[in-house]
C-alpha cells in the first residue's frame, strides 16, 4: 500500500501548511530524539494514531504500509536489542517505535498535504536561501519531486518485479538471502525507469508553462486558520517535551 | 494437450468488496478463452488472481485437478504493454523467460529471433532497440513475443489487441488462436468480436457474476439485446439475421467483414 495524498476535509488538511511542516518536522525529532521510558513512547505512538484516526486518515492504509519497513524495524529492533552482553526487549522495541513514529508521522504529514502545500513549505524553508543566490524555489520543487517520486519508484519496483514474475522469474523464493540475491536486477532497470520518468516529468512541465522564472505567481494562498492556533500550541509543546526529555 | 484450468466457487474481492463472485467453470485448450465485461466489471482482476498477483480471494484455481501455483508455468500482458518492460533492448525482453527457464545459452538467441520473427518483427531491425522507443503496435508485438516465448502452460492477456488497427489485430489474433491450440489462452477483451468463434469459451463477468456462453450463445444474447454487451453495430446488423438461425456461420468479425463485402459485391453485380 502506498503513501500518497489522498484528499479529505479533516482538521489536519485544513491546517496552514507552515504549520502541518513543522508539526511534522517536530514530531520527526521527538520520535528520534526523546529520552522517555518504553511505556511513555509507546503511549506518543499510540496518541499520534488516535491523532490520526480524528482526522479521519485512512489508518488502515498507514498501517498496511508499515510492511514495506519490516525489515528495517527488525534490524534496528536487532541492534538496539544486542547493544548490551545479551539481548533485552526494551531498547529493541524502544529502537523499534522510533522508527514507527517517523514513519506514521511522516506519512499522515504526507497524506494531508498536496503537492502545491508541500511545495510552499519547502520554498519557505528554503527562502533564506535567496541572501545567497541560491535558487530556493527550484531547490524546493527538488525536495517535493523526491519526496513525491518515493511511492512512485516503489510502485515501479513492484511493477518490475510483476513483470518479472509474469515471464518465469521465481522472486523471493528460496529464503532471506535469495530474496535479497533476487532483488539486485530490480536496481539497474528501476533506475533506469527513474531517469525515464524524470526526463517525461520534465517535458510535461515544460508543455505546461513551466519556465525557470523569478516572477512566478502562486494560485494556492494560505492563511492562518481556526485549528492552526492549537496545533501550533501543540507542536511547541511537543518541541519542549523532546527537549526537557532528552537534555534536562 | 487437453489441461484445464477450472475455477471453483472463486471470489474475488478488493479492499473486502467482491468484484467477481462465486464463479465455477473452466478453460481449456483448443480454443481462446474470452473474459468479457464491462469496464470494471473484475476481468483484470480476476486475471491477476490467477496469475496470483491478487491474494484477496476465496474459493480454489485447479490446474489439472491440483491446485494452480502460480510460479514459472504461467505468462501475463498487463493492459499497457509498456508496463512489462524492463530490459534495454527488445531482444533482452524476449530472452528473458527463456534465460528464466534455464535453456541453454547457444539456443537462448536464436530461438528468441525466430519467435520475435513470428510476431512480425524483423530481429535485424528491432533486435537491439530500446523497448520504449518502438510504435504501440510493436510494442504490443514485442509484449506477445516476450511473454510467450517460453510456450508456458498458461498465457494470460490483458487487451492484447487493443490500440491496434485492424490488420494488426487480424494478424495476432491468428497468432493466439495457434497458441490457443495447445495452450490455455486467457484473453480479456472489449472487442470479442475479433476472436469469436461458434464454439468459443466465454465467460461473461455483469454486476459481480460469472456466467459462461459459447460464441454462439454470447452472440445470439448480444445481438439481440445491446444492453446485454455492446458489439459494434455493422457487426451487430451483419449478423442479425441468421441470429435465429439454429448454428451461426463464422462470426468473428474478419470472417463476417469478408463475407458482408463478398454478399455486397453480389449484389452490386445482381
Amino acid at each position: 500500500m502506498q503513501i500518497s495524498y489522498k484528499p479529505g476535509s479533516s482538521f489536519l488538511y485544513s491546517l496552514n501548511p507552515l504549520i502541518k511542516g513543522g508539526l511534522c518536522f517536530v514530531l520527526i525529532m521527538f520520535f528520534s530524539l526523546n529520552g522517555l521510558q518504553l511505556p511513555a513512547m509507546a503511549g506518543s505512538l499510540a496518541m499520534l494514531l488516535l491523532f490520526a484516526v480524528m482526522g479521519r486518515l485512512p489508518l488502515a492504509d498507514l498501517l498496511l504500509s508499515i510492511k514495506r519497513i519490516w525489515l528495517l524495524l527488525v534490524i534496528v529492533g536487532l541492534v538496539q536489542g544486542f547493544r548490551g552482553d545479551s539481548f533485552e526487549l526494551v531498547p529493541a522495541l524502544e529502537g523499534m517505535i522510533r522508527i514507527l513514529g517517523v514513519f506514521i508521522a511522516a506519512g499522515c504529514y504526507l497524506t494531508v498535504s498536496p503537492q502545491s502545500e508541500l511545495m510552499f513549505f519547502w520554498e519557505t524553508i528554503f527562502r533564506p536561501l535567496r541572501l545567497f543566490r541560491l535558487p530556493a524555489r527550484e531547490l524546493a520543487l527538488v525536495m517535493v519531486i523526491a519526496v513525491r517520486f518515493l511511492p512512485v519508484m516503489l510502485s515501479e519496483i513492484d511493477r518490475i518485479r510483476m513483470a518479472q514474475i509474469a515471464r518465469g522469474a521465481r522472486l523471493g523464493k528460496g529464503g532471506f538471502f535469495s530474496s535479497a540475491a533476487a532483488l539486485m536486477p530490480l536496481m539497474i532497470p528501476t533506475l533506469a525507469q527513474a531517469i525515464i520518468r524524470g526526463e517525461e516529468l520534465a517535458e510535461a512541465m515544460e508543455a505546461r508553462g513551466y519556465r525557470v522564472s523569478g516572477n512566478r505567481t502562486r494560485y494556492h494562498r494560505f492563511g492562518i486558520g481556526f485549528f492552526d492556533v492549537p496545533a501550533g500550541f501543540v507542536a511547541l509543546t511537543v518541541a519542549a517535551l523532546t527537549v526537557w526529555s532528552r537534555f534536562l | 494437450m487437453s489441461a484445464q484450468l477450472e475455477l471453483k466457487n472463486l471470489t474475488v474481492s478488493y479492499g473486502g468488496k467482491p468484484v467477481a463472485e462465486k464463479i465455477d467453470g473452466s478453460f481449456g485448450c483448443g480454443r481462446i478463452n474470452l473474459l468479457v465485461g464491462r469496464a470494471g466489471s473484475g476481468k483484470s482482476s480476476l486475471l491477476l488472481t490467477i496469475a496470483g498477483f491478487h491474494s484477496e480471494f476465496s474459493g480454489q484455481i485447479l490446474y489439472d485437478g491440483a491446485v494452480f501455483q502460480p510460479a514459472g508455468n504461467f505468462s501475463l500482458t498487463f493492459q499497457d504493454p509498456e508496463s512489462l518492460f524492463f530490459n534495454t533492448s527488445v531482444g533482452d525482453e524476449v530472452e528473458y523467460s527463456l534465460r528464466m527457464r534455464e535453456l541453454a545459452e547457444n539456443e537462448i538467441t536464436p530461438r528468441a529471433q525466430q519467435w520475435l520473427q513470428r510476431w512480425g518483427l524483423e530481429p535485424e531491425k528491432f533486435y537491439s532497440r530500446h523497448p520504449f522507443e518502438l510504435s504501440g503496435g510493436e510494442k504490443r508485438r514485442v509484449a506477445l513475443a516476450a511473454c510467450t516465448v517460453a510456450m508456458p502452460p498458461v498465457i494470460l492477456l490483458d487487451e492484447p489487441l487493443a490500440g491496434l488497427d485492424a490488420n494488426g489485430q487480424k494478424a495476432l489474433a491468428e497468432m493466439l488462436n495457434q497458441l490457443a491450440r495447445e495452450h490455455i489462452v486467457i484473453v480479456v477483451t472489449h472487442e470479442p468480436e475479433v476472436f469469436l468463434h461458434p464454439d468459443s469459451n466465454i465467460l461473461f463477468l455483469r454486476e459481480g457474476q460469472g456466467s459462461w456462453f459459447s460464441g454462439d450463445d454470447f452472440l445470439r444474447q448480444a445481438v439481440c439485446n445491446r444492453d446485454f454487451y455492446p458489439l459494434p453495430r455493422w457487426y451487430c446488423h451483419a449478423l442479425a439475421p441468421f441470429a435465429t438461425v439454429s448454428s451461426l456461420p463464422q462470426v468473428n468479425a474478419e470472417a463476417v467483414a469478408s463475407f458482408v463485402a463478398r454478399e455486397k459485391s453480389h449484389a452490386d453485380k445482381l
